[in-house]
């Protein structure tokens, strides 16, 4: 569903993109980890058509270059940032932004996609008197509503509560299970763990490397017994322990 | 396509109208500029009667007359009072403007006008009041000028008016012997004819006449020297502009103002949220996002217009004298706004920028324009410099149709000078775009 084949990016001589290749087939989540200033924001903007790359390509479905509008119809990209309005509804919400994906739904519709995010009882209440957890679930019926076969996820249960979280990797499990690709950053590694049915971990704009949580464990680990650590482990040793900005 | 931009005007639309310091400024607050100014101006075009205190200290006859002749003028509001202290303290208080006192020696001074002497005044004024001290000063002249008139119809004030006259010497007066008898002669002339027709009235036991009137020059109290008519330079002198006709134009201003710099501040809040990148992100051209905010912002200004001018027609009384005029001249106001918008949004991308050095920007060039002071009060060098403001294009072209009139050619050069804004606003915007994209 989504392949990027050697893409590269930089901004003026720092390279945040430096030759990544990876698949999203249908039906699978693929987590993206890796520490801040690792090319993660950078390469979701390059799959989701908000930046070209320099080199390499970038190709959704049989479509082709998300750059081109009528590509990017074929994602659902939720935001890292509660990209939303305080002053509209959620209902509003739901129905402006799927009527920007060209999918005119009714109000019946609309309901059931809030419904399935735990927002139908508030649904006429404006977003500015949501909580953190409700926005983030709104986020993610926001990118959904136009059922898209690829879900683009930038940590999408940053800051949110126990069961915000829970109801929000249970949507993302059953659209995987429904057909649908899904890229997913997370600074989680319980979350990836969870959810991920591929891991690649990205440094320097590289992916440093890629495979299921039991084959990075398995290669690269410290021989841990808990996967979670494991898993952090790894990523700790591929990329460091050094701060980043 | 139509459908994602009508989405996203709607969306705007929404945002604007619940928006509460959005909606205040956009449409509220033009309102109340222009019904405030309206009422202000208005009073001042049409100006009630000028308060004064009143000391009557003379009690003589012609300090009587001299005081009902104030009171009775239709200008000035007399209030009389008993003391200096209490008048002036009105004048403190803001109450009165001035305080005009007759003092004791009024008659004695008066009964000798034709001798050297001349009605003794005293006024004190509110020194910020300067225009109704000038009216004033003027009405004292003219009930003065009035009240020697009657002086010289009185055959009683003429005798005391000759015999202070022969009891002063030639040499005092500045006169020769011969000038002073020749005076004197007239004095006495306009004596017998004041006696004459005090008899004739006397004999018709006239009732109804009264005592300036029985004098030897009736009507000498309707006696003006100089007889003023005045009108206001519009196509229907029957139907005078109402201050609100000028008003409301400076309403639009502020209108306009509060649309730029809500579509402003609106687009900057976008790029800080991240609603921006979201919209990027979807099936949309950034050039579909761009217009439907500028078509958000055009429909915002042409309803802030309409509102305001169909207020200002059916509640304030405006009867525009080109109305078909008006709506040409309100879509190219609301086309060039929305191009000022754009030039503004991309001069200040970040939300402080536009919030502050926008804003400060747009709230200038507004006050420039004609916003608060009317183009018609400013200093020469002020209203020259109004010229740089967009604001005051839009003035020009509403207030034509509305209540100046003049030619059609004329109306449309207006417009044109509007959508002059239009341009310049257009090529500042994409130059300003071409510069950051070349520096990115």
């Amino acid at each position: 569903m989504l392949t990027l084949r050697e893409v590269s990016k930089s901004y003026g001589r720092v390279r945040a993109v430096d030759g990544v290749s990876l698949r999203v087939a249908a039906g699978e989540v693929v987590g993206l980890l890796g520490p801040n200033g690792a090319g993660k924001s950078t390469t979701v903007a390059l799959v989701t058509g908000l930046m070209r790359p320099d080199s390499g390509s970038v190709t959704v479905g049989a479509a082709g270059d998300p750059s081109n509008a009528s590509v990017r119809r074929a994602i659902g990209f939720a935001p890292q940032e509660l990209a939303l309005y305080d002053m509209l509804t959620a209902t509003e919400t739901v129905t402006m932004f799927a009527r920007l994906y060209g999918a005119f739904r009714s109000r019946r519709q609309v309901l059931e996609a809030l419904d399935m995010v735990g927002l139908a009882t508030r649904a006429d209440e404006r977003v500015g008197g949501y909580s953190g957890g409700m926005k983030r679930r709104l986020n993610l019926a926001v990118a959904l509503i136009h059922e898209p076969p690829l879900l683009v996820l930038d940590e999408p249960t940053a800051g949110v509560d126990p069961q915000s979280r829970a109801h929000v990797r249970g949507i993302i499990r059953s659209r995987a299970a429904s057909g649908c690709a899904v890229l997913l950053t997370t600074h989680d590694m319980e979350e990836a763990e969870k959810l991920s049915d591929r891991i690649a971990l990205m440094d320097h704009g590289k992916i440093q490397a890629e495979g299921t949580v039991d084959e990075l464990v398995a290669i690269h680990g410290a021989g841990s017994s808990r996967v979670a650590r494991g898993l952090e482990s790894v990523l700790l040793k591929l990329t460091g322990r050094e701060l980043r900005e | 396509m139509t459908g994602p931009l009508l989405a996203l005007v709607c969306k705007d639309l929404r945002l604007l109208l619940r928006d509460r310091s959005a909606f205040v400024f956009t449409l509220i607050f033009p309102l109340v500029i222009a019904v405030l100014f309206g009422l202000v101006f208005g009073r001042l075009a049409t100006p009630g009667p000028i308060a004064v205190a009143l000391v009557g200290e003379g009690s003589g006859s012609l300090a009587e007359s001299f005081i009902a002749a104030l009171q009775s003028d239709p200008a000035l509001q007399v209030e009389r009072v008993a003391g200096r202290e209490e008048a002036i303290a009105r004048v403190r208080s803001g109450r009165c403007c001035a305080v005009v006192i007759v003092p004791e020696e009024f008659d004695r001074a008066a009964e000798a006008l034709l001798t050297g002497g001349s009605m003794p005044i005293e006024v004190f004024g509110d020194p910020s009041r300067a225009a109704e001290l000038g009216l004033l000063q003027g009405k004292l002249m003219e009930i003065g000028f009035v009240q020697f008139m009657l002086s010289v119809g009185d055959s009683a004030r003429l005798q005391r008016q000759s015999e202070l006259l022969r009891a002063l010497p030639a040499s005092d007066m500045g006169t020769s012997e011969g000038e002073r008898n020749a005076i004197l002669d007239l004095l006495a002339a306009a004596q017998r004819l004041a006696v004459a027709r005090e008899e004739k009235a006397q004999r018709r036991s006239d009732k109804q006449i009264s005592s300036d009137v029985a004098g030897a020059f009736p009507r000498l109290s309707a006696f003006r020297p100089v007889r003023l008519t005045q009108r206001a330079v519009v196509d229907d002198p029957a139907r005078p502009p109402s201050s609100f006709a000028v008003t409301f134009p400076q309403g639009v201003v502020w209108g306009l103002a509060g649309c730029v710099m809500a579509f402003v501040t609106s687009l900057s809040a976008e790029r800080n949220r991240g609603t921006l990148r979201r919209l990027c992100a979807a099936p949309l051209s950034m050039h579909t996002v761009l217009a439907s905010k500028t078509l958000a912002c055009f429909c915002m200004a042409l309803l802030m217009q309409v509102m305001l001018m169909v207020l200002a027609v059916t509640a304030f009384g405006v009867r525009p004298v080109q109305p078909m005029l008006l709506v040409p001249a309100m879509v190219a106001i609301a086309v060039a706004f929305t191009m000022v918008a754009m030039a503004v949004a991309s001069l200040f991308q970040s939300l402080g920028g536009s919030e502050g050095a926008g804003r400060s920007v747009i709230l200038i060039l507004a006050l420039l324009g004609g916003g608060s002071v009317p183009l018609v009060f400013m200093p020469p060098a002020l209203a020259s410099a109004s010229a740089v403001s967009p604001f005051r294009w839009a003035i020009a072209a509403l207030e034509g149709p509305l209540w100046r009139g003049g030619s059609v050619q004329s109306q449309l050069s207006a417009i044109g000078a509007v959508l002059v804004v239009a341009l310049i606003a257009a090529a500042i915007t994409w130059g300003a775009l071409s510069l950051r994209r070349h520096a990115a």
